[in-house]
């Protein structure tokens, strides 16, 4: 008699996924309105002078195609810098989308783990089935902030920070303006690991983004030398800038350059990978930085400017593997594709398709755009995280290690943001 | 296959469906559009974690007890059907690796008490320690 195991194995295993293109059910997108100079509850708000205006949603699996795991997407992200001439808000919208979208985390050995596109759960009972963590009241600080609340989803916490010291004003008696910002953070369950996903909207349109890895190694550290317990996190996000008209957006490459025969230095603004899809890397020594910048939207300066945003890593070295999606640090792609055969399986969101998806690259100025970017935690597992026999992993948890990048406004504003200053005399 | 603000609503219903073949160890995925009966792509790729099914989870977890001591106590003592697993997919990336191209899965139970890790190759039913 042939087993059902055996069964399987003899024909190959099929499993049938049915994904609907405009989601099976509908999504309840949370929208959240965060003014800033913001005040504890109880005491009088001073004038908004910048604020945020953001929607997201909690993606369980088998929602969406990212991948198999559940997904903290970002639909819509504004920022309001100040105030038009007429009084009204001066909102932009600066993103259409931004997610985290995968963890490959490729130990010593040779293994590794996809943790978004990797789980494996269509049809199979599993003790988690939206592995984020549901928001409890203690994972806010008892103190030190401005508020802090568990969000209507239930699973993402937001906080608003003092943020320290934004800039002091050497023109006014050294007068320091301390920063604000807005932390919207949640954790995804990844078997042994959680997985801390944090944004954070600071008062002068800066956006941070982060993600560490805490709680349980997959190995104890039994192993000297500890080869087999070292490994990699690495975080890929997805991002769609909007900037006031999504398809007029330019996406640049700026690094330095210096001159070591001579001294002094340059500095070069080129278009991403020749003005095509494909991959860039970061290189330490010229201080990459990818700009987007729009070719229509202006800010209120005098004379106008383009405005834009820099994604600024934050970063301590680049990992490289045998998987081709690592052969870059930044990636852009094209929204919709000329291509019919990509055409007709947008949008494109697994981040370990790019190589494929990009095997022909097109054009990219003055197209809507996304934007990749993967950055890396090298994890050498020390004693710290082992607790108090400080090597067996069920008695012990990793101390959360981060990595990320920042994004900047560029020309967004028309002045040093927040500065309260009388005009010069003309 | 979209997203909420990455697809529109009403947007054609699309499936992907896969399968992994274990005699090959290749994993192929298949994109339809169900509305025009059409296929839209077919990709063929190694070293990528596929859907475990059911019944492999059950072969897996079967396997797993049979072969490791504390996953057997555990289920002595509590019923098999009554612990609670957690697994992972692990891919051995290493083209010199026996395990190259196969089917893995990294078991373990979480409650009622958290065990020690078993690695269940499923194209060759063996059992290895997975701590």
């Amino acid at each position: 008699m042939i087993g059902s195991a055996t069964l399987s194995k003899l024909l190959g295993l099929i499993v049938a996924i049915l994904l609907v293109a405009g989601l099976s059910r509908p999504a309840h997108a949370v929208v959240i309105t965060q003014y800033f100079p913001a005040a504890p509850e109880g005491q009088p708000r001073p004038q908004a002078q910048s604020g945020w205006r953001i929607s997201y949603d909690i993606l369980p699996p088998g929602t969406h195609g990212y991948g198999r795991s559940a997904v903290f997407q970002f639909t819509s992200i504004e920022f309001m810098r100040g105030y038009l001439p007429n009084g009204e808000p001066d909102w932009i919208k600066v993103l259409n989308n931004l997610a985290m979208v995968e963890i490959y985390v490729p130990y010593n050995d040779g293994t590794f783990v996809l943790d978004m596109h990797g789980r494996s759960h269509y049809g199979v009972p599993v003790l988690e089935p939206n592995p984020f963590v549901r928001a409890r009241p203690d994972f806010l600080p008892p103190y030190g902030i401005i508020s802090g609340k568990i969000e209507p989803d239930g699973y993402v916490l937001g906080e608003v920070v003092d943020d320290g010291l934004r800039f002091m004003d050497n023109r006014q008696g050294d007068t320091v303006r301390r920063g604000q910002m807005l932390w919207l953070w949640t954790t995804l369950k990844a078997a042994n690991y959680r997985y801390v996903l944090k944004y954070g909207f600071s008062d002068d349109g800066t956006i941070s983004v982060r993600a560490g890895g805490t709680a349980e190694n997959l190995y104890d550290e039994r192993e000297r030398p500890r080869n087999k317990v070292v490994h990699l996190h690495i975080v890929a996000w997805r991002m769609e800038f909007d900037l006031g008209a999504a398809d007029m957006n330019m996406i640049n490459i700026v690094e330095r350059h210096p001159d070591l025969s001579d001294g002094g230095a340059t500095f070069s603004v080129r278009p991403f990978n020749n003005g095509l899809e494909g991959g860039e890397k970061w290189n330490p020594e010229a201080f990459t930085m990818l700009e987007v910048m729009n070719e229509s939207t202006l800010n209120r300066h005098v004379p106008p400017r383009h405005v834009g945003y820099g994604l600024m890593p934050t970063r301590t070295g680049s990992a490289r593997t045998t998987e081709p999606y690592t052969n870059f640090d930044f990636w852009v792609t094209r929204r919709t594709p000329t291509d019919p055969k990509r055409r007709a399986l947008v949008p494109e969101l697994k981040f370990i398709d790019l190589p494929e998806n990009t095997a022909a690259p097109e054009p990219i100025a003055h197209k809507r755009d996304v934007v990749w970017y993967s950055s890396a935690v090298n994890h050498m597992p020390r004693t710290e995280d082992f607790g108090p026999h400080g090597y067996h992993r069920r008695e012990g948890v990793a101390i959360a290690m981060w990595t990320g990048f920042d994004l900047i406004p560029r020309d967004l504003w028309d002045k040093t943001p927040l500065l309260q200053r009388e005009a010069p005399p003309p | 296959m979209g997203a909420p603000g990455l697809v529109e609503i009403g947007a054609p219903r699309r499936a992907v469906v896969t399968q992994f073949d274990y005699v090959t160890g290749l994993l192929v995925t298949v994109t339809v559009d169900l509305a025009a009966k059409k296929v839209l792509a077919v990709k063929v790729a190694r070293d990528r974690p596929a859907p475990l099914s059911a019944a492999e989870l059950s072969h897996a977890l079967d396997l797993a007890i049979a072969n490791n001591s504390d996953l057997k106590r555990l289920a002595t003592q509590f019923g098999r059907d009554k612990l609670g697993v957690e697994i992972m997919m692990p891919v051995d990336s290493r083209k010199t690796s026996p395990r190259y191209g196969h089917r893995l899965v990294l078991l373990w139970v979480e409650t009622p008490q958290p065990s020690d890790r078993a690695m269940v190759d499923l194209t060759t039913d063996q059992v290895s320690s997975g701590d």
